[in-house]
């Protein structure tokens, strides 16, 4: 009996271990793309808003990784359900506006590392902030293909999202940093910007 | 000519803050992101010193080419990593590196390392070259016996944990009364007194020259609580680290 407890405890620490690293690594990508900002001149239209949002973002994923593996006895990976966060991810991003929409495609079966998810919602804060630079309207449409997902946006005043690059290009750096991390690509067509990930 | 540093991370946001930060502060630097690209930069890029992430592809590929660095050149490196726990920092000992970055770290934090890192290798060399020769330090480390040698070999790779004298006795291969004996007569004090002496003076060190806590610095040296490490130090220096601290910083 006495063995099983200190087996159990052993397990905890490691859990525990593991959470605080992985949770010091986001915390420096945080800081990263904060220095990376200085350094390539990325001025965002409203900087608050973005650093307020990568927090509440940071912040999410912790809920609902802690939530999703309370009750199991010693979580094996650090994966999280794509559709939980993204629904609370968005919920969080449309409070503060009317002007996004979102199509969520049914991925109730997918679950994304967690440090892949969280590139992910800063890939998604990017967006917005384009789209506030805009002053226009998001749409958002992210479905699972072929161990793929699938990130679409388009922008109601952009007529050809084929020269979304170039109307953007100074401010790329870090949205480019974020999708090699991802190992994602990016596919720009006429009605819309697509950024295709694999899901490892 | 700029230092020439090798960043080895396969987190492409943190491989270039890094790598930002060190252009800023006049360094030559080149990214690499695997064990297998590090080894060919060490022929082409021929780096100085070299920024080694423990994580790459989640799998402790760092380890291995400290380990691969420890036993095949003579660079220095510096770790970066999020971990603390003692498992990892054990490990990681045994490869000799010449610094630990924790994240998330701030500029200052990368620059103090590798100033620290560059100016004591160029001290080492100054030393073979300057004030002594080769022939010269290997007649002074001949003034010891092999038994004792092995022990003070031990020590120096051991520094930043508990040192048991069974363990000294052990690969002296000597009986220990008779390594005790000897200990004292080549160098000169008690193998205890040693230890401690070597200790010291790397806390002081990290005291002087680091930002890091007195608290981390305990525990890098193996002494598991902050208050046991105090009270030795002030042993040794007759003032808290604090206080040592303050004395020596601007």
């Amino acid at each position: 009996m006495s063995s099983e407890i200190q087996e159990g405890q052993d397990q905890l620490r490691e859990v525990l271990g593991k959470t605080l690293h992985r949770f010091k690594n986001n915390l420096q990508t945080q800081l990263s793309l904060m220095n990376i900002q200085t350094s390539t001149n990325r001025s965002y239209f409203d900087d608050k808003k973005v650093i307020v949002d990568r927090v509440f973002a940071l912040t999410h994923i912790y809920d609902l990784y802690y939530r999703s593996n309370k009750d199991e006895y010693f979580p094996k990976d650090s994966r999280i359900s794509l559709q939980s966060f993204l629904l609370q991810f968005f919920q969080y991003i449309k409070s503060s506006t009317t002007k996004i929409d979102y199509e969520l495609h049914d991925m109730s079966e997918i679950n994304v590392e967690l440090d892949d998810l969280l590139l992910l919602s800063y890939i998604i804060i990017e967006i917005n902030d384009f789209r506030k630079s805009l002053d226009d309207n998001l749409l958002l449409e992210i479905e699972h293909k072929e161990k793929k997902v699938h990130l679409k946006f388009s922008f109601s005043s952009i007529e050809d999202h084929q020269k979304f690059h170039e109307l953007f290009k100074d401010q790329y750096k870090i949205f480019d940093l974020m999708v090699m991390q991802l190992k994602g690509k990016f596919d720009y067509k006429k009605k819309f910007v697509r950024l295709s990930f694999p899901i490892l | 000519m700029k230092t020439k540093i090798l960043v080895v991370e396969d987190d492409k946001l943190v491989s270039y803050e890094i790598k930002t930060i060190l252009d800023k502060n006049g360094f030559d630097v080149n990214i690499c992101d695997s064990y297998t690209n590090c080894i060919k930069n060490l022929d082409t890029f021929k780096p100085e010193l070299i920024l080694l992430d423990i994580d790459l592809s989640k799998k402790y590929e760092g380890i291995q080419i400290g380990s691969y660095l420890n036993s095949k050149c003579d660079l220095p490196f510096i770790y970066i990593t999020g971990y603390t726990d003692i498992e990892t920092l054990k490990r990681i000992q045994t490869t000799k590196p010449v610094g630990y970055l924790s994240k998330p770290f701030r500029e200052i934090d990368i620059i103090n390392n590798i100033e620290l890192a560059l100016y004591n290798k160029k001290a080492k060399l100054d030393g073979i070259n300057g004030n002594g020769t080769t022939a010269e330090l290997e007649l002074e480390e001949s003034k010891y016996s092999k038994p004792i040698k092995r022990a003070l070999e031990y020590i120096d790779t051991n520094i930043n944990q508990e040192i048991k004298t069974e363990e000294l006795i052990r690969v002296s291969g000597w009986s220990k009364f008779h390594f005790i004996r000897e200990f004292a007569k080549e160098v000169g004090v008690t193998p205890y007194q040693y230890i401690f002496d070597q200790k010291m003076k790397l806390a002081s060190s990290k005291l002087k020259n680091t930002y890091q806590s007195v608290k981390e610095i305990a525990f890098d040296l193996g002494y598991t609580s902050n208050s046991s490490f105090t009270n030795a130090f002030v042993k040794h220096s007759g003032v808290s680290p604090s206080h040592f601290r303050k004395k020596y910083c601007r």
